[in-house]
């Protein structure tokens, strides 16, 4: 079939998983003891008939099975509610906080290529060099470091020791000089896995590529080793990685918890985890919405690129 | 050791998990650096108190049970030297779970209708009257889930001294009623306390010359300027003061309010009737003179020409409907546990009438702010934008990023001899920075000028370095260990004596807290000095804790 209708039909699939990850959610969250007006009512001493006005107010006391069509009503018309914590609007905080952690996901992602694919590339083609001793090593090292120990290191030496950068974000708008500069520190912490990951991925599957037949008789037409392994292979290696890069985005997005914490940084992930300890139920439930939503559609992407970069794949 | 003369012969076997445990047990406890014999002589009568109690119950030792904390290395590592003094004796064989703030909430709350048996762990922080230490943990009427008597402890003594301090207004007559209730408490140990917390303040010192720490979290930064209580803060070539939050604020409306750090954000923004200064003295705010008519009746002069940030003009019906609003809210009891109704007499005169003697009356009062007609007729939403009379007004509040404020050029104050008439400081910024590590870090690369409640491992540093000012005042927090009263053998109160006594304050406050802290033997803290000062809390320990 067509890839128009490929992706139709694919986008039609998107409702029922989305509504389904909603459903598992809500089920969870709601198993955990104690609810939003514990949270809001602590050990203070209020009159039952308060705590009863609140929880109705909230649709807090009715059986789960109505409070969760009840939300699903409104979600539909893409009305997310109020948080019973903060009584605020739930879309106008993710909207809040939603930019940041696209910038710092976007910028981690966008590292993660930038040195994972020219390093998988010339690890891969100097194979068995001391250049890719290297690179293996580093990319070891990049896997295995913890993110939150590698935040705190380059916060201590670049922020405290060196002070070439802010420790905490810079009172400026964040499509400015000051921001990006100060996303340096993050966006490394972030993005080093990743890279890592890219590069060994792009590694094996370029040497795998080198050993096909179309590569001998490019040899043997006298293309340059550059343009065989620029032009010919690299399109067909980029495959899994493709893939791999496809679904980082997505994870990316949703939030880095722990470096956004050592940096300061007013993302998405620090906003769940806060709701979750707090049993915010409608900010929980639109969170991973969100979450559900960006990778449903990072996985159409990238099928829809798959097809694109081998005319093979039809579906 | 004790725990093979307990018991007949047939239960004397050394079951060897509990050998190993105790092994295990003063392996911890050498390491720990202290296989001190002092615990060993505290061992005699303490194991003796327990013994009893576990005869009188019933139960034949070990005793399995579960110490129940957050999580946190600083939990973890004192639960592991209670687990140690407990497992020594011989009558307890105990394991340590920790669980996340909100389950560690819920399973207190459920304790006793699951009859859970647990020792919990908990912190508590009371304020500037000794009823806020005792009220809700061990009055019969708070058991839970009505208030945080986890244990379901129920004392008729305890209930009576409660009930009087709270109606007692003569102050010397209250200070006798809470130290007999001390005592009673300590006696017979329904909880065991173990340290009272300080409020911990760093600031540069080449920006801000001099900073008062207030000893409350939520006042923090009154120090920034605080004519009621005669302090203020002056910095050096800048008009902008750089604090920090260590959460998110999450709601702006005093009756909504729920966390520390919102009320600690908008402390600049709403002022009350009265407020308690860094000395625990109740001084005038927005009323400037009080008497007491009847035992339940107080009559309020207002101050007069004091402006709200949004233009209005303070009146009595602003007092009025102030303490109204807190009427279905979650914050009602702020105001309903005492208030009855009040009565306007003119503009700027007021009589409050209590339901009946409340010795905590001033106290209550500075806990109620007062805000705008417009907010409270619903056409501001406070939640939006605080609105008050403080010296500060809200700008703007970029979640998860900062909170900033900025002088109110109509504030009330005229100035006098400590303090002037306008705040030097023009701008108040908090960064919201919740990783201690990161706070720390800003504060010492200067993108902060002060910070509090820093890991206390780093404050002997901050201390020793002359770049830096460190204020320490013992706050109103304590941590403590509550009993599960409601089940054998904790039913009964000689175990639970004995355990106290065995509770590694000396050694919890050096290894875990690095000296950060005081040693606690009773619920008050000793912020209120005639209370509960510290020759008070020797007098206790001696009596009750340390074996002579």
């Amino acid at each position: 079939m067509s890839l128009g209708r490929y992706v139709g039909r694919r986008l039609a699939i998107t409702v029922p998983v989305l509504v389904g990850v909603s459903v598992l959610t809500f089920s969870f969250v709601h198993l955990l003891p104690g609810d939003a007006v514990d949270a809001l009512v602590g050990f203070r001493d209020v009159s039952p008939a308060t705590e009863a006005a609140i929880r109705a107010e909230y649709h807090l006391g009715q059986p789960v099975w109505n409070q969760y069509l009840l939300w699903l009503r409104d979600a539909v018309t893409l009305e997310f509610g109020e948080s019973p914590v903060t009584g605020r609007d739930v879309t106008a905080t993710i909207g809040s906080r939603l930019p940041a952690t696209l910038a710092l996901g976007g910028a981690a992602w966008l590292l993660a290529l930038a040195i994972g694919i020219p390093a998988g590339i010339v690890t891969a083609v100097k194979a068995g060099e001391p250049a890719d001793e290297l690179g293996r090593i580093a990319a070891l090292a990049g896997i295995a470091t913890p993110n939150f120990w590698l935040g705190l290191i380059l916060l201590f030496v670049f922020s405290v020791r060196l002070g070439w950068v802010r420790v905490i974000p810079p009172d400026a708008p964040l499509a400015s000089i000051a921001t990006a500069k100060f996303l340096v520190l993050p966006t490394i912490t972030l993005g080093t896995a990743a890279a890592a990951l890219v590069m060994r991925l792009l590694r094996s599957s370029i040497r795998r590529e080198l050993d096909a037949p179309y590569v001998t008789t490019a040899r043997a037409k006298g293309l340059p080793e550059r343009t065989v392994v620029l032009k010919h292979v690299l399109r067909n290696a980029l495959l899994p990685v493709v893939t791999i890069a496809g679904l980082q985005l997505a994870f990316l997005v949703d939030g880095a918890v722990v470096v956004e914490g050592i940096f300061s940084w007013p993302g998405m992930g620090r906003l769940l985890v806060r709701s979750i300890l707090r049993r915010d139920y409608p900010l929980i439930q639109a969170i991973v919405l969100l979450i559900g939503v960006a990778i449903v559609l990072a996985n159409l992407l990238v099928d829809v690129i798959y097809a694109i970069l081998d005319p093979r794949i039809r579906y | 050791m004790a725990g093979n003369s307990v018991g007949s012969g047939e239960h004397n076997r050394l079951r060897r998990r509990s050998f190993l445990t105790r092994a295990g047990a003063l392996g911890v406890a050498g390491l720990a650096g202290c296989l001190s014999f002092d615990s060993a002589t505290a061992d005699g009568p303490a194991t003796e108190l327990i013994e009893e109690g576990f005869a009188t119950a019933d139960i034949e030792p070990p005793f399995e049970t579960t110490i129940a904390i957050t999580q946190g290395e600083e939990r973890n590592r004192f639960a592991q030297l209670l687990q140690s003094e407990l497992n020594g004796t011989g009558f307890f064989d105990v394991e340590i779970e920790s669980r996340d703030f909100g389950s560690h909430i819920e399973s207190m709350l459920s304790a006793a209708d699951t009859e859970e048996n647990a020792i919990f762990v908990a912190s508590w922080t009371g304020g500037w009257d000794p009823s806020n230490y005792v009220t809700m943990l061990f009055h019969s009427e708070y058991q839970t889930p009505n208030g945080l008597n986890v244990g379901h402890y129920e004392n008729e003594t305890v209930d009576e001294y409660i009930d009087a301090g709270l109606t007692e207004t003569d102050s010397d007559d209250r200070v006798e009623i809470y130290r007999n209730l001390q005592q009673e408490l300590v006696s017979d140990s329904p909880a065991s306390f173990v340290r009272f917390r300080e409020a911990t303040h760093v600031w540069d010192g080449d920006v801000v010359s001099d900073w008062q720490t207030y000893p409350l979290q939520p006042g923090s930064y009154y120090a920034v300027y605080a004519p009621w209580a005669g302090v203020y803060t002056d910095l050096e070539n800048e008009t902008e003061f750089v604090g920090d939050l260590g959460s998110d604020v999450s709601n702006y409306d005093p009756v909504k309010i729920n966390g520390t750090v919102s009320s600690q954000a908008t402390a600049l923004v709403y002022e009350q009737l009265v407020g308690i200064d860094f000395d625990g003295e109740v001084q005038p705010m927005l009323a400037t003179d009080w008497e007491q008519l009847d035992a339940t009746t107080y009559r309020f002069s207002l101050r007069e020409g004091v402006q709200f940030h949004n233009g209005e003009k303070l009146t009595a019906t602003h007092v009025k409907r102030s303490f109204q609003r807190y009427e279905g809210t979650t914050r009602e009891s702020d105001v309903y546990d005492w208030y009855e109704s009040s009565t306007i007499i003119d503009d700027h005169t007021i009589e409050i009438n209590c339901k009946r003697e409340y010795g905590p009356f001033e106290t209550a009062l500075f806990n109620v702010a007062i805000v705008p007609l417009a907010a409270i007729d619903g056409e501001l939403d406070l939640q939006e934008e605080p609105i008050g009379t403080g010296p500060y007004r809200f700008v703007e509040h970029e979640s998860g990023n900062h909170w900033r404020l900025r002088r109110f050029d109509d504030h009330w104050f005229t100035g006098d001899e400590a303090v002037p008439a306008t705040p030097p400081i023009e701008t108040v910024t908090l960064e919201i920075i919740t990783e201690q590590s990161s706070r720390q870090a800003a504060l010492e690369r200067g993108d902060l000028h002060f910070s509090y409640n820093l890991p206390s491992a780093s404050l002997s540093d901050f201390e020793e370095n002359d770049d830096y000012g460190v204020g320490r005042r013992v706050s109103g927090g304590f941590d403590m260990i509550l009993y599960p009263c409601y089940l054998p053998p904790f039913s009964e109160p000689s175990v639970r004596r004995g355990c106290n006594m065995l509770v590694p304050r000396e050694r919890t406050l050096e290894n875990v807290y690095h000296g950060i802290g005081q040693l606690a033997y009773s619920p008050v803290s000793p912020l209120l000095e005639d209370y509960a000062g510290e020759s008070f809390q020797q007098e206790i320990a001696n009596e009750y804790v340390r074996s002579t």
